[in-house]
């Protein structure tokens, strides 16, 4: 009995994930085998009439997805993915468009629900909605495509002025050998956006694309590609949900971003996949001389996570800021993090990351910071708070520092506690309640990473927040 | 009650007297014929990107006088499987065999090598304190040592430990120490190791702390071509506690390997580890550090930082500070700077005379200076001599004034 009391306090109830929790039929959709196989492969590429480059890409990734094993001494497990279980394509063959009149029905009520057109009317300069393989909606405020500004599916691009920068710059920051997962990505990729931001041309709003996977045992496999041109400034958001399914989902998408000279890229994303979600996501970035990357990352979702966006800073001065905060609930393995590999002079990163754990959930962080013997006068400042908030969860901080520069100068701090008794009894003395008490601290702890977020999306993270934290008192 | 110790050793052991063993130099690329290359040593419990090459070391190490490398290799697959499962060995000492930091492979070419074994017991009532006071010197004539030492209930001890030889020897020391501290047991550990470049230094550590028993850590590493050394302590008792200072000068082509695997289990337990250090030269260094907050520690704290100060041109300098966390109630801290002496500090010892190479020999000076202050007297001395050879005689008469300052003061 007292055990069942104690459990009542300290376990998570399952949230109301209405919002994101909604399924719609397939019924008429088109469906791959799942599987891998190499027909798979030439089918995806046939279908979305490919140059013959991509498709030997695809091949070759294909190939090396085959031949590459995950490494066994470190990460969560991902025993319960079986890509024999996961469809690569599933589309409702519906054409992209650019209008949300002409989106079908059930797939625009998607996009309803989850607030997109709604955020596109108020305070984006451009939305691209992705529903399972394919988009279904693109567009971008006409001012903005004025000034030589491209936002389009990047499908849409390889047949288009921009077939050579993409096979210039395609699978290069992240090629099919970097890992098992993106070697999957190369073969079996689908869907996502193409970005390209002329010399000088500054974006006062923001771009989104929104990744919606509906079907159950099926993979999703975005590519985004940005070029930001020197002196070029974007923001870009990504968001991403899914329905709960009793079978398991794959995300393995992959972000390219180049950022020119004196150039600034913030990419903004808020993930909160379902919880029988493997997000085995890749993000990379290469910066030039005096260029900013910014990234704001708040991963909510996924049964399992491997997300760790990196940096490589290429130009003298350029600079990487990295806000994360990771919330691991009931049934979540979240392995996040960051990597910055300084590879020029007077290069600066700043590395702010928390994490929650609750309900038996695995937050950890896990990062690198590698200093080049080019790196002189090098900056990196590393720091990482973890939060317990029952004795339920696991809560690791895994960093790792490798500085061969003389000159370098690297920080670290790290910190692992729970919310500090005195600072529940000051606030309930002050009339506020337990369960408050402890959503206002750890909507405090979140502060940095909400407040680099647009308003509308720092709300959705504190909501989320408050979905995670309903029943963490009994 | 102190459980007795068991070390018999399987494989076959050098006889004392032999020739002592000489390591393949770092930077060798083909492993010599009489050697042996163990492949995960000083491992990270919790492990990291394999590109990062941080997660362990590898080490190539001399075959022991007459013995193959075949049977060799055989011998150390046999005695990895068997190490803590010998008829004898106590729960306390396989459970410290088992987390010795170092690695199963190098415990095991040690207990294949060893030229002599310690065992040790400290008692809580005897008569004399010097009876608690052991020291292992490993040297040209016993350079591979095993170690075993029981700290009875409430008894106190001192271990000193020094890897030392002259500026031209090149053999190996290795040294494998397994302890079981009782119940409310204390036990300072002194490490040196002082050797010359072309020499090699293995070191694996365990050690079982019981409910209120303390470990504290004093380790100089000074200098050698490489060192490697790995504890791992776990604390399956309440309050149980552990506090390490590690100092380190790594020069020239030197390469340093240090892993520390702290399991805290009992509530209220407490770690601390500080290690800093002077990297110059080609140096290479690499500390590994893992607070491993288990559930049930409720009340335990964690805290490991490390500051180092690059002084050349080529070091490279690798840190993992992890901290794994099973239990709400703790607290987990880690802290890490490194980076070159800022120009500002450079300034004012400008104002003072001293140019930056001269700013860093005072950098090496002072780890030094706190190894002659703060080691028994034994140890600060062997520290005195090496810096005769291997600083030089500033450095020499700048530690040796201090000690005498030290004594006089006393």
């Amino acid at each position: 009995m007292a055990d069942e009391k104690r459990k009542k306090r300290t376990e998570v109830e399952d949230v109301d994930r209405s919002l994101y929790d909604f399924v719609k039929s397939e019924e008429g959709y088109e469906r791959f085998a799942d599987g891998l196989s190499p027909q798979i492969v030439e089918e995806i590429s046939a279908k979305k009439n490919e140059p013959d480059w991509m498709l030997q890409l695809r091949l070759r990734s294909l190939q090396i997805y085959e031949d590459t094993k995950m490494s066994a001494n470190w990460g969560p497990s991902i025993a319960g993915l079986d890509m024999n279980h996961i469809s690569t394509y599933v589309t409702s063959g519906d054409a992209q468009v650019d209008s949300w009149e002409e989106v079908p029905e059930d797939i625009k009520d998607t996009f309803e629900r989850l607030g997109i057109p709604e955020a596109e009317r108020t305070s984006l300069a451009g939305v691209g909605a992705q529903y399972d393989s394919e988009l279904v909606y693109h567009n971008m405020r006409e001012e903005v495509a004025e000034q030589g500004v491209v936002y389009s599916g990047i499908e849409e691009a390889l047949h288009g002025p921009f077939e050579e920068a993409i096979r210039e710059h395609f699978m290069k920051l992240v090629p099919p050998t970097d890992h098992k997962f993106s070697a999957l990505h190369g073969a079996v990729w689908s869907g996502g956006s193409f970005v390209y931001v002329p010399a000088g041309v500054k974006l006062d709003f923001p771009l989104q694309s929104y990744f919606r996977l509906n079907a159950a045992g099926a993979g999703q496999f975005e590519h985004t590609l940005i070029l930001v041109e020197d002196g070029a400034d974007l923001h870009f958001i990504e968001g991403c949900s899914a329905p709960k399914y009793n079978v398991a989902n794959l995300h393995a998408g992959c972000v390219e971003l180049f950022v020119g000279k004196g150039a600034h890229l913030r990419y903004s994303t808020i993930e909160n996949w379902s919880k029988n979600m493997y997000n085995l996501n890749t993000k990379r970035a290469r910066v030039e001389a005096g260029g900013s990357i910014e990234w704001v990352s708040g991963s909510f979702g996924s049964h399992v996570s491997y997300l760790y966006p990196s940096s490589i800073l290429m130009g003298e001065g350029a600079t990487c800021d990295f806000n994360g905060i990771t919330f691991a609930g009931a049934t979540q393995n979240l392995d996040t993090g960051c990597k910055v590999h300084m590879a020029a002079p007077n290069t600066r990163a700043n590395v702010e990351t928390k994490s929650l754990s609750k309900g038996g959930g695995i937050s950890t962080f896990r990062s690198s910071i590698v200093v080049t013997p080019a790196a002189e006068n090098a900056r990196a400042s590393v720091s990482c708070q973890s939060l317990m908030l029952d004795d339920e969860s696991r809560s690791d901080t895994i960093p790792a520092m490798d500085v061969r520069c003389m000159n370098a100068q690297v920080g670290h701090e790290a910190t692992i506690g729970r919310i500090s008794d005195d600072t529940i009894f000051y606030l309930m003395s002050r009339g506020i309640s337990e369960a408050e008490a402890r959503a206002m601290v750890v909507n405090g702890f979140a502060e940095p990473v909400s407040k680099a977020l647009p308003l509308e999306y720092a709300v959705e993270m504190n909501n989320l927040i408050k979905l995670e934290m309903e029943g963490a008192i009994g | 009650m102190s459980e007795k110790m068991n070390h018999a050793t399987q494989a076959t052991p050098a006889a004392s007297g032999t020739p002592a063993p000489q390591a393949t130099p770092a930077n060798q690329a083909t492993p010599a014929c009489d050697h042996v290359l163990l492949s995960h040593v000083n491992a990270a419990p919790s492990q990291t990107w394999n590109w990062l090459s941080i997660n362990e070391t590898k080490v190539e190490l001399p075959l022991p006088e007459g013995v193959s490398k075949t049977d060799l290799e055989e011998s150390l697959k046999a005695a990895e499987k068997t190490l803590s499962k010998k008829e004898g060995t106590s729960p306390s000492c396989a459970k410290a065999i088992e987390i010795s930091a170092g690695g199963k492979e190098l415990a095991a070419w040690i207990a294949a090598t060893a030229s002599k074994t310690n065992e040790f017991v400290a008692k809580k009532d005897t008569a004399s304190e010097q009876n608690n006071s052991f020291a292992v010197f490993l040297n040209e004539d016993e350079p591979v040592q095993e170690t075993y030492l029981t700290v009875e209930e409430g008894a106190e001890a001192t271990l000193s430990i020094a890897a030392l030889g002259a500026e031209t020897d090149s053999f190996t020391t290795a040294h494998s120490l397994i302890v079981n501290l009782e119940k409310g047991s204390h036990l300072t550990v002194n490490n040196l190791v002082a050797e010359s470049g072309a020499q090699t230094h293995v070191e694996t550590v365990g050690v079982i702390v019981k409910e209120s028993a303390t470990l504290d850590a004093r380790q100089f590493f000074l200098g050698a071509g490489r060192i490697v050394y790995g504890l791992g302590a776990d604390f399956p008792g309440n309050e149980g506690s552990f506090a390490g200072v590690s100092r380190y000068i790594v020069t020239d082509d030197q390469t340093l390997d240090l892993t520390f695997n702290l399991y805290q289990k009992g509530i209220k337990t407490k770690t601390n580890l500080s290690a800093a250090g002077v990297l110059s030269g080609n140096a290479k260094k690499t500390l590994r550090a893992t607070i491993d907050l288990q559930k049930g520690c409720k009340g335990a704290t964690g805290t490991e930082n490390e500051t180092v100060v690059l002084a050349g041109e080529n070091v490279v300098n690798k840190t993992l500070p992890v901290i794994l966390c099973a239990e709400d109630d703790v607290e987990g801290n880690h802290g890490a700077t490194i980076g070159s002496l800022s120009p500002e500090m450079l300034f004012y010892l400008g104002c003072r005379g001293l140019n930056e190479a001269q700013a860093t020999d005072l950098m090496q000076e002072a780890i030094l200076d706190d190894a002659v202050a703060n080691l028994p007297e034994d140890l600060s001395g062997a520290a005195l001599e090496w810096a005769k050879w291997a600083i030089g005689p500033d450095a020499y008469a700048t530690a040796q004034a201090g000690r005498e300052l030290k004594e006089n003061h006393v």
